[in-house]
C-alpha cells in the first residue's frame, strides 16, 4: 500500500493541513502510524509521549512486561519522530495519572465495582491534561491512534462515531471526552482497518510495525489484577476483607479473600464446587457478601447510569438507543430516559452481567450520543 | 527559508571545536597504539598522551603527574569521592558536601551513606551560597573529604573555593571541587583554589558571551514582571542565566521555544519525561511558582551578539502568550 500525501490529506481532513497538531504517541504501531499519516498530510506534527506510570509505583516485572511507558516505547517514539523529521517530547503526567486513573481504579474495585480505567484516562488525562500542554505550545488539535471517528459538520455539530474496523472500535472508551475537545480531535485511523494500519507501518518501515497488541490495563502490565490490588492494599495499609459467598437463597457456600478481587460474571477462582458452573452475580460492598448463581441469574434488564456525559444534547423524553455495557459487548436495544442525575436504561431483552462501575455507552447506530457509569442494576 | 537554530544550552554540552575533533580523529586512526606497549606504536601513543596531559596540567596550574584521565566529568567526580573514601590509608568515614552539587556528587554521597559512611549535606542560602562558618563547623576529626563545586551548572553561582579549601586544609581534611561547569568560563588554577582534587571536563570556551547573558537579563527584567533570577548576580558564571517565570509552566515554555528554534533547558525534565523538580532550586528555597516556571539559558561559542535580543523577544512573546491562556482553554 503506497502511502501518498494525497491519501494522507484525505484521511486527516483538509482543515488540519498546515496546522500544528499534538499526536499522543505510546510507542505502539497505531499511534506511530497516526503520527506519520499526519506528518505526510502536511500537518506540523509534535509527537508527545505521556509518561503515565513507572514500575516503582505499579509493580510487576519491569524486565518482561509492559508495552507503553517503558524505555523501549519511548525509544520507539523517538525513532519514528526522527525518521519522519518531526519533534518529539516526553511529558510526565504520572502524578495526575496516579491521582485520577489509578486512584479511581483502586477505590472502585474496593467498592465492589469494576472500573474502566481507559475511559477515565481519556476523560482526565488524554484530553484535558494533554490539551493543557499541547495548547501551551501552540497546537490546534490533538490526534491519537484510537479506532474511532469524529465528524464536524459545517454548523459545528460534532459527532463521535465508531471506528470503521468493527473488531477494533474504541469509541466505547471515548464517551466521556467533552464535546469541545472532540471538535479539536483527529483520529487518523478511524476509517481504517487494523490490517491496513499494519501494512502501512510495514510500507513506511516503522520500527514497531510488528509489535503485539497492547493490553487492556496499561499499568498492570503483567495482567495480574490480584497482585496489583494486593500490593496497593499493603501500600495503603488496607486490610483484605474476606467475606461470605452465598447462593441465590442466601445460604453461605464459601468465602472469598476480598471483594476487590472479584467482578460480576466471574466464574473461576471462587473456590466453590456446587457441581455446576457458578458465577458472581452480586457484590455487596457494605456487608462484603458475594452472591453466586447460575448463568441465567446474570441476566438483568435495567440499570441506572451516573457521571453522564452527553456528547450531543439528548432528547428530554425517553428515546430508543443501542447501549453497550462493556468493551466486548454488542450494543443492545434499549430505552434510555435522561434524568437530572443521569439516565435510566431499560433493555428490550435482559443483558448478561451488567456490572457496576463499567461504562455504558449510548449509541444511535454508529454515533455515540453519550455515556455514563453503571451505578445501580435492577430487575 | 529555514530559521536559524539558536542553541543556548551550553551548560548541557557544546559542539566540539573542529580543531579538537581533528586532533582526536588523528589520535584514533594514526596513533592507535596502547601507551603501555614498549614498541614504537606504544611509544608514539605514550608521547601523545604525555603531551595532552602536560597541556591539561598547564591549563590549571598543576603538574602532569597529578592528572588522572577519566571518561567524563561525572566519572571524575565519582573517582574523587570513592577514591578518597576507599583509599588504603583513609581513616575518616565522614563526607561533607553541599545540597546543590551535581548528581555525580549527590548520588555518590547517597550511596556512601547507604554503605556506612557518615554524610553531611550543607544547606545553601537563596543565592546558592554555602555559609563558610557552617562549613567549618561541619568538619569533624573524622572528616575524610569535603567536596564543594566551583560553579553551579543550573544557576551559575560561584563558590569561594579558596576560602573553603583553606579551612579544610587547616583541619587536615582533603578538599575536592567539581570545576566541570567553571572550566573555560572563569579562571581555574589549582594553586589559587588551594584544592587537593579537582574535576574537570573539556572546557567550553565562553569568554566573550558575558555581554549576551547580561543583555538577556536586562531585557527580561525590563519587559516582564513576575520573574525571578536565580543565583548570585555578583558571583555568577558569565554565560548562565537561570530564571523563573511566574504563572508559566517551564516545560511548556521550553517546548514552545524549541518549536521556535531556540534550545534551552528547564530545571525539571529528562529524556523519559520523568519531571523532577530541580534539587538545586529546591535547596535554594525557590518558591513553587518560580520553580515550576524555571528555564536555564547558557550561552557559548555558538552564539552571536544578536542572539540575546532574539531570544529575549521570543521568550517575552511566549511568556505573555502563555500567561494570557487560562489553564484549560479549548
Amino acid at each position: 500500500m503506497a502511502v501518498t500525501s494525497e491519501m494522507c490529506r484525505e484521511i486527516v481532513g483538509a482543515r488540519w493541513v498546515g496546522r500544528r497538531v499534538a499526536v499522543a504517541m505510546s510507542g505502539g504501531v497505531d499511534s506511530s502510524v497516526a503520527a506519520v499519516l499526519l506528518a505526510k498530510a502536511g500537518c506540523e506534527v509534535v509527537g508527545i509521549t505521556m509518561k503515565l506510570w513507572d514500575h516503582a509505583s505499579v509493580g510487576g516485572d519491569n524486565a518482561k512486561d509492559g508495552r507503553c511507558c517503558t524505555l523501549e516505547s519511548f525509544a520507539d517514539c523517538r525513532a519514528v519522530a526522527d525518521q519522519f523529521g518531526f519533534p518529539h517530547y516526553a511529558i510526565d503526567f504520572a502524578a495526575r495519572f496516579e491521582e485520577t486513573v489509578i486512584g479511581n481504579f483502586v477505590s472502585e474495585y474496593r467498592a465492589g465495582r469494576t472500573p474502566n480505567p481507559c475511559a477515565v484516562c481519556n476523560i482526565q488525562i488524554k484530553w484535558p491534561a494533554l490539551w493543557e500542554k499541547a495548547s501551551a505550545f501552540g497546537c490546534e488539535a490533538i490526534a491519537t491512534g484510537h479506532y474511532a471517528q469524529v465528524s464536524v459538520s459545517g454548523d459545528g455539530d460534532v459527532a463521535l462515531l465508531r471506528g470503521m474496523d468493527s473488531t477494533r472500535d474504541q469509541s466505547y472508551f471515548l464517551w466521556g471526552v467533552p464535546h469541545d475537545y472532540l471538535a479539536r480531535t483527529i483520529f487518523p485511523l478511524g476509517a481504517m482497518l487494523k490490517s491496513d494500519v499494519r501494512k502501512i507501518a510495514a510500507e513506511l518501515g516503522l520500527p514497531n510495525a510488528e509489535t503485539p497488541e497492547s493490553r487492556d490495563i496499561c499499568f498492570i502490565a503483567d495482567g495480574n489484577l490480584g497482585r496489583f490490588m494486593a500490593e496497593r492494599a499493603q501500600r495503603d495499609h488496607v486490610e483484605r476483607t474476606p467475606g461470605p459467598i452465598v447462593d441465590r437463597s442466601g445460604q453461605t457456600v464459601g468465602k472469598h479473600d476480598g471483594i476487590e478481587y472479584l467482578t460480576i460474571g466471574q466464574r473461576n477462582g471462587l473456590g466453590v464446587a456446587l457441581g455446576r458452573p457458578q458465577y458472581v452475580t452480586g457484590i455487596d460492598p457494605d456487608s462484603g457478601t458475594v452472591t453466586i448463581g447460575d448463568d441465567a441469574d446474570l441476566y438483568k434488564r435495567r440499570c441506572l447510569l451516573g457521571n453522564l456525559n452527553w456528547i450531543n444534547p439528548p432528547p428530554t423524553d425517553a428515546f430508543p438507543a443501542g447501549v453497550q455495557i462493556r468493551y466486548r459487548h454488542e450494543a443492545a436495544r434499549a430505552c434510555v430516559l435522561p434524568t437530572s442525575e443521569g439516565a435510566e436504561v431499560e433493555f428490550e431483552t435482559p443483558q448478561r452481567a451488567i456490572t457496576r462501575g463499567q461504562s455504558a455507552v449510548i449509541y444511535d447506530a454508529d454515533r455515540v450520543i453519550g455515556g455514563g457509569t453503571i451505578d445501580t442494576i435492577t430487575d | 527559508m529555514s530559521q536559524r537554530i539558536i542553541y543556548c544550552d551550553h551548560n548541557s554540552t557544546t559542539r566540539t571545536d573542529p580543531r579538537v575533533a581533528d586532533v582526536m580523529h588523528q589520535a584514533a586512526v594514526e596513533v592507535f597504539g596502547n601507551p603501555s606497549s614498549g614498541h614504537r606504536f606504544g611509544q608514539q601513543a605514550r608521547a601523545l598522551l604525555d603531551k595532552s596531559r602536560s597541556q591539561i596540567a598547564a591549563y590549571i596550574g598543576a603538574k602532569p603527574s597529578e592528572i588522572i584521565l577519566t571518561g567524563t566529568g561525572s566519572e571524575s567526580d565519582n573517582l574523587a569521592i570513592f577514591g578518597s573514601l576507599y583509599a588504603p590509608d583513609a581513616t575518616g568515614r565522614h563526607l561533607l558536601t553541599v545540597a546543590t552539587e551535581h548528581h555525580a556528587i549527590t548520588h555518590s554521597a547517597d550511596w556512601a551513606q547507604r554503605h556506612g559512611f557518615e554524610v553531611t549535606i550543607l544547606p545553601v542560602d537563596s543565592r546558592g551560597h554555602v555559609d563558610p562558618d557552617d562549613f567549618a563547623r561541619a568538619l569533624t576529626p573524622t572528616t575524610r573529604l569535603a567536596s564543594v563545586m566551583l560553579a553551579n551548572n543550573e544557576v551559575g553561582t560561584i563558590h569561594p573555593i579558596a576560602q573553603l579549601a583553606t579551612i579544610a586544609r587547616e583541619r587536615g581534611v582533603l578538599f575536592h571541587t567539581d570545576a566541570v561547569q567553571a572550566m573555560g568560563k572563569i579562571p581555574v588554577n589549582v594553586d589559587d583554589l588551594k584544592v587537593d582534587l579537582l574535576s574537570l571536563a573539556a572546557p567550553q570556551e565562553a569568554a566573550r558571551v558575558g555581554a549576551m547573558a547580561k543583555d538577556l537579563r536586562y531585557r527580561l527584567a525590563h519587559q516582564l514582571d513576575d520573574i525571578e533570577f536565580f543565583g548570585d548576580p555578583d558571583n555568577c558564571l558569565p554565560n548562565t542565566v537561570g530564571v523563573g517565570f511566574g504563572g508559566v509552566d517551564g516545560e511548556s515554555l521550553a517546548i514552545a521555544l524549541d518549536l521556535k528554534c531556540i534550545c534551552v533547558s528547564t530545571g525539571s525534565a529528562c529524556m523519559t519525561g520523568a519531571a523532577m523538580p530541580s534539587h538545586v532550586l529546591q535547596a535554594m528555597g525557590v518558591s513553587e511558582r518560580y520553580l515550576r516556571g524555571s528555564i536555564r539559558f547558557s550561552f557559548g561559542r555558538e552564539n552571536v551578539p544578536t542572539d540575546s535580543a532574539a531570544i529575549a523577544d521570543t521568550v517575552i512573546a511566549e511568556v505573555q502568550r502563555l500567561r494570557k491562556m487560562s489553564p484549560v482553554r479549548v
